[in-house]
C-alpha cells in the first residue's frame, strides 16, 4: 500500500516534476518501492490519456459564430451606450450587409441544410430568425450557473470532503 | 465582388463589421487581461470580444468535444457558450476570472446536453469499435506504424479511454477533462465546480485511480 501521506502528492509531482515544493515527494518516491510503483503506474495512465485527441475546429466555426453574434447584436443592443452607437453606426452597418450575405451564402453552400433557416435581418429591429428564437428559449445565463450546484457525483465521500466554497 | 469574397472568408469578420470605432488595435488586446477586455465589450467594443473568441474557441471546442464526442454538436455548443457570454456582457463582474466563468458556462451546457442525450449515446457506443463515425476523422489512427492489427488495437485503446472517462461520475469527469486536457490547476477547476481546492484534488485523485484500474490492460 502506498504511504498515505504521499498519496495525493503523486498528482502534484506528475503535473510539475520540477517544482521545488515537490522535492520532498520526489525524494520519498525515489526511496520507497511501493510509492515508486504507484507513481509510475499513475504516470503511465496519464500518458495513455494523451491518446485521445480532439479534432481541429472546422473552418466555418468563425463565420457561423459571426452570423449568430450579428443577429444577436441586431436583436437587442443591451445598454444605452450600445443603443446610441448602433444608431450612429446604422449606415455603416448597411454597407457591410452584402458581405454578410456573401458569408451566409458560403455557409449555406458548405454547411448544407444545417443552417438553412437563417434569415438576413434587413433592419436592426426586424423580427428574429428562427435560430435566435431557439436560442432565446434556452435558459438565461444565471439559471445556467445555478444548475452547477446540481452537478452529480455518485461517490459519497465527495460531499463529505468538500466544504462548500463560495 | 472580389472584395466581398475576401471579406466573407476573412475569419476576423467581427473586426471588419465593427471596425468603425474600436478603442484598441487588435494587437493591444494581448497585453490586456480578459476581464479588462470584457469591460470594453460592455461599451460595445466587439474587436475585443473577437480577440477573446480567437483565444478560447479551440480549448472550448475541444472541451465540448470530449464531453459530447461529436464535432458538429461540440461546435454548436461552443458557439452557444460565446453567445451567452455576449448576452451576459452587462452583468459580468471583473472579480470573477473570465476563464472560470467561461468554463462554468461550458460545463453546464455540456452536462445538460449529456444528460438529455444519455439514452442515445449509450446506444451509439456499440458502434464505437468502428472508425470514428462521430467525427468522420480518426485522429489517433493517423500516426506511426501501418498494419491492420495495430490500428485495431489503437482504436480499441481509444474507445476504452473515451468510454471509461465517460463512465466516471459527472464531477470527476468534468474535473479530469479540465485537468488533463485543458491544463487547468486545482484552484481554477475548484472555482468552476464550486469545490474547495483540496476537494478538487481528492476528486481528481479518485478519478485517475479509477482510470488506472480500468485502463490497466492498455498500459
Ligand atoms: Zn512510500
Amino acid at each position: 500500500m502506498i504511504c498515505k501521506k504521499y498519496q495525493s502528492a503523486v498528482l502534484d509531482l506528475l503535473l510539475d516534476p520540477a517544482a521545488p515544493s515537490n522535492a520532498a515527494v520526489r525524494a520519498h518516491i525515489d526511496s520507497c518501492e511501493e510509492c515508486s510503483r504507484e507513481f509510475k503506474s499513475m504516470e503511465a495512465t496519464f500518458a495513455l490519456l494523451d491518446v485521445w485527441q480532439a479534432p481541429e475546429p472546422s473552418p466555418y466555426f468563425d463565420q457561423k459564430l459571426a452570423v449568430r453574434l450579428r443577429e444577436e447584436q441586431a436583436l437587442a443592443p443591451a445598454g444605452w451606450f450600445e443603443r446610441l452607437k448602433s444608431r450612429l453606426q446604422f449606415n455603416t452597418g448597411r454597407q457591410f450587409r452584402p458581405a454578410m450575405a456573401g458569408a451566409l451564402a458560403l455557409i449555406l453552400l458548405v454547411g448544407g441544410g444545417t443552417v438553412a433557416d437563417f434569415t438576413i435581418p434587413s433592419h436592426p429591429n426586424t423580427e428574429a430568425s428562427a435560430t435566435v428564437q431557439d436560442l432565446q428559449i434556452l435558459d438565461k445565463n444565471d439559471q445556467a450557473l445555478q444548475t452547477m450546484d446540481q452537478l452529480q457525483d455518485d461517490s459519497q465521500p465527495d460531499d463529505a470532503a468538500a466544504p462548500p466554497s463560495s | 465582388m472580389d472584395d466581398m469574397a475576401t471579406l466573407a472568408i476573412n475569419p476576423r469578420l467581427l473586426e471588419n463589421l465593427q471596425a468603425a470605432e474600436t478603442h484598441h488595435a487588435a494587437g493591444d488586446f494581448g497585453q490586456m487581461d480578459d476581464a479588462a477586455i470584457m469591460m470594453e465589450l460592455r461599451t460595445g467594443n466587439m474587436a475585443g470580444f473577437d480577440f477573446l473568441i480567437q483565444k478560447y474557441r479551440k480549448p472550448i471546442i475541444h472541451f465540448m468535444y470530449r464531453m459530447v464526442r461529436n464535432q458538429a454538436v461540440a461546435e454548436e455548443l461552443a458557439q452557444e457558450v460565446f453567445l451567452r457570454i455576449y448576452r451576459s456582457r452587462e452583468t459580468y463582474r471583473a472579480e470573477a476570472r473570465f476563464s472560470t466563468w467561461l468554463y462554468r458556462i461550458a460545463t453546464n451546457l455540456g452536462v445538460n446536453y449529456a444528460r438529455d442525450t444519455k439514452h442515445e449515446r449509450s446506444a451509439s457506443t456499440i458502434y464505437l469499435d468502428e472508425a470514428d463515425s462521430e467525427t468522420g476523422t480518426t485522429p489517433d489512427v493517423a500516426d506511426s506504424t501501418p498494419g491492420a492489427e495495430s490500428n485495431l488495437l489503437r482504436q480499441e485503446r481509444l474507445n476504452a479511454i473515451r468510454q471509461h472517462v465517460l463512465d466516471l461520475p459527472e464531477r470527476q469527469r468534468m474535473a479530469v477533462l479540465m485537468h488533463k486536457y485543458e491544463g487547468m490547476d486545482y484552484k481554477q477547476i475548484g472555482d468552476v465546480l464550486k469545490l474547495s481546492e483540496s476537494a478538487t484534488k481528492s476528486l481528481l485523485f479518485r478519478a485517475y485511480q479509477t482510470l488506472r484500474e480500468k485502463l490497466k490492460g492498455f498500459i
